[in-house]
């Protein structure tokens, strides 16, 4: 080792510096580079085509519908982003977000009053393919006109939904508990389907073999007790959705069966919750007599020859005397405010909500169609496909909007709901308290989304 | 019978003791397997799962094995999605983070262990107070740094992340050079070596069981790592624990557990091989800097 070979502490660090930087920058670019412009909504590509940065489902927004719109729009190339609402807000975080983003109609409040959609009404008032009054009433939950839902601009398009609160069952587990079969037309009242849930549940063994009514608690507790609540003829919020009352009797009514029904362990909750957090599997190996789903739950039967004939679809229930039968979701898209290429994406929104999607939509029988025009598409090929579809005809009737603040989202609601009635079915908190702690909560919560949207 | 007894008494202690000693090693290798049960376990179900229909998979009372093994489910996992080409993106990544990681994190600890300066013991305490921080309170700014200088849906943040060196292996590293003996050290300087060649000829060549460890335990963070890619790249470059989480469902949105379990069955192996042809390596390295995991 001669002196010659003597490095200094500045000089190795230096050097380590380069030879590091060096190895990345050499060898590794060309592999690194996972090939996309790493802009939103950046040109990218040949000259002129412009790169549209979607967010959504890859079930739902298929590579061939992508393919199928980027031959039929040469100027446009999608960059797909599989839906992630941590990277959603992170995106709006950095003013960089997606061009057309998947979301739902009842809850969108939120984002509208913040700005962070587009007004579409402009696109729609233009377009030959979308038109207003060809929309089904479920797209006004994406309207807001700055004080209320329902009326005002246009800032989301519903792909497709359901009237989530009517059920299916099967007939042979009805059969087995001599229970008897539900009405197509009339609906039944909550306390009698608790009642219903007790007989049609089987336990062996300290398990439950044969769950009586599943509620899909997992997804959501908001939309059902605040539909409850409606069909009490009461309101969730005051005038100006400022704040809410929780300590209603209607509200207590609502929380309390929820809580009855866990207490006599009728169905799963978030306490004793399914392997996989969702009815399906458990609906379609017959150990579930009623799951509360929605019309596009008979999607998933087309191929279930075996359990089509003891499959049937019943009314949304009801607590009280008003008939409301609303979506919990009505799942669509928006473009965000932010986006650079907005009128490209209207085009995907025109392909995908009007186009050979949502005819393809319709058919299937996966939910129902949100234009007006698309409904006679409804599959009726099948005996249960055709039971299914009558009941959702005459559900329509009874359509009606669930309640949205743009302060406080649905997130929070189903967290504050969750909290509380875990709280009282395990018998530490009463119902009266566990509401009054709710309207506490979710007041704080309102106050602070006032003063920050204002 | 006193002559009996003294010459008895040492053999019945001794006998005493085997037996104690019998049942004391007896009662750890029970208590061992009945841990290796309960480490193997889960991933006993998760192969089981993945051999299951989806109705034996939701059956009640639980069915432990399948009536059928279902190995479709596998040809599933690697069909259904692109698996070949996410495993790739994975595994290309592991690497170049895990390779850049080790190379930093080793020039680092040298540093700390051997090197004098000012303010060594400050810097060092700074660097391991970030060890308490939580990676989920950076992932914000991170995604919003990363997209401002156009660095988002590549792989450079990898890169870079391996360029800057980890506190947990900077310490690793920094404990097991600081176990050399100086004598080595001032040999080499006494023949005129420098502080490069006495890292790279001396400290590393004594280091591949920490070296070894700190490749495997980067390699698995990043392999087994959602976050990240979930958030910074696109459908075709993510890794195969997003693809894995996201994609195996059906065309209306339910997830297919039993395909989900294939599949993650499949995501294992190759770390679970990789720790199993080098556990030695890792339990010397743990050993000889005194850190444990």
């Amino acid at each position: 080792m001669d002196g010659s070979a003597r490095i200094s502490r500045r000089r190795l660090l230096a050097g380590s510096a380069a030879v590091a930087g060096g190895a990345a920058a050499g060898g590794l670019l060309s592999g690194c580079d996972a090939g996309s412009s790493g802009t939103s909504g950046g040109s990218g590509g040949a000259e002129g085509t412009v790169t549209l940065t979607v967010m959504y489902n890859n079930n739902e927004l298929t590579k061939e519908h992508i393919a199928d719109f980027e031959a039929k729009n040469s100027g446009i190339k999608v960059n797909f982003l599989q839906t992630d609402p941590t990277r959603l807000n992170a995106m709006l975080a950095a003013g960089n977000p997606p061009d057309f983003v998947r979301g739902a109609a009842v809850g969108s409040a939120n984002f509208n009053a913040r700005g962070l959609a587009a007004d579409l009404t402009p696109y729609l008032e233009k377009s030959e393919v979308l038109k207003k009054d060809d929309l089904l009433a479920v797209n006004d939950s994406f309207r807001w006109d700055g004080g209320k839902i329902g009326q005002g601009a246009y800032y989301g398009i519903v792909k497709d939904w359901s009237q989530d609160a009517t059920l299916w069952y099967n007939t042979q587990l009805f059969d087995q508990a001599k229970v008897p079969h539900l009405s197509d037309t009339e609906p039944i009242g909550y306390d009698e389907l608790l009642a219903i849930g007790k007989k049609l549940t089987v336990k062996q063994g300290g398990k439950t073999k044969v769950y009586g009514v599943g509620l899909e608690w997992a997804w959501n507790v908001y939309a059902p007790i605040a539909m409850m609540i409606l069909q009490q003829g009461e309101q969730l919020y005051n005038e100006d959705l400022s704040e809410t009352d929780f300590t209603t009797a209607a509200a207590r009514r609502a929380f309390s069966w929820y809580v009855d029904f866990a207490q006599a362990g009728v169905g799963p909750t978030s306490l004793d919750p399914l392997p996989d957090g969702a009815d399906l599997s458990t609906f379609m190996a017959k150990r579930m007599a009623v799951s509360q789903d929605g019309y596009w739950y008979g999607g998933n039967f087309v191929k279930e020859t075996a359990l089509q004939a003891n499959i049937r679809m019943a009314p949304a229930p009801v607590m009280g005397d008003k008939r409301i039968s609303p979506t919990y979701a009505g799942q669509g898209a928006w473009i965000p405010s932010k986006s650079k290429h907005k009128d490209e994406a209207w085009k995907l929104m025109e392909y995908f909500m009007a186009g050979p999607p949502a005819e393809e939509r319709a058919k299937s029988g996966w939910g129902l169609p949100a234009l007006k025009s698309l409904l006679p598409k409804l599959p009726q090929d099948l005996p249960y496909q055709k039971q299914a579809y009558q009941v959702a005809q005459n559900e329509l009737k009874s359509t009606g909007a669930l309640p949205d603040s743009p302060y406080v989202t649905i997130d929070a609601w189903n967290l504050g709901l969750d909290k509380y009635l875990q709280r009282a079915i395990k018998k530490q908190l009463t119902v009266d308290a566990a509401c009054q702690a709710i309207t506490q909560d979710i007041n704080k919560l309102l106050k602070q989304g006032k003063e920050q949207i204002g | 019978m006193h002559v009996n007894r003294q010459h008895s008494g040492p053999a019945a202690v001794t006998q005493v003791r085997v037996r104690n000693l019998r049942l004391s090693v007896g009662a750890t290798y029970v208590l061992l397997m009945a841990l290796a049960v309960l480490f193997v376990g889960p991933f006993v179900w998760l192969l089981l799962a993945a051999l299951k229909t989806r109705d034996e998979w939701a059956a009640v009372p639980t069915r432990i094995l399948p009536q059928h093994a279902q190995w479709g489910n596998f040809v599933h996992a690697l069909t259904d999605i692109n698996f070949p080409a996410y495993a790739a993106n994975s595994f290309f990544l592991s690497t170049i983070y895990a390779v850049l990681i080790t190379a930093s994190s080793a020039t680092v600890g040298f540093g700390f262990a051997r090197l004098r300066g000012r303010g060594k013991g400050g810097l060092f305490l700074v660097l391991l107070s970030t060890m308490m921080l939580p990676q989920i309170l950076t992932l914000l700014p991170t995604y919003v740094l990363f997209s401002r200088v156009g660095l988002v849906n590549t792989y450079w943040p990898w890169v870079l992340w391996g360029l800057a060196a980890s506190p947990y292996l900077v310490f690793l590293f920094r404990q097991f050079f600081a176990a050399i003996p100086r004598e080595l050290e001032d040999a080499a300087i006494i023949d005129g070596c420098g502080w490069a060649r006495i890292f790279l000829r001396i400290f590393l060549p004594l280091s591949r069981p920490v070296l070894l460890t700190s490749f495997l335990l980067s390699f698995t963070w990043t392999w087994g790592d959602y976050i990240a890619p979930a958030l910074l790249l696109d459908v075709d470059h993510t890794t195969l624990s997003v693809a894995i989480t996201a994609w195996y469902r059906d065309p209306h949105g339910n997830a297919i557990p039993t395909v989900q379990a294939a599949a993650a069955a499949l995501y294992v192996l190759p770390a679970l091989l990789i720790f199993l042809f080098a556990q030695r390596y890792f339990i010397r390295s743990v050993v000889a800097s005194g850190v444990k995991g």
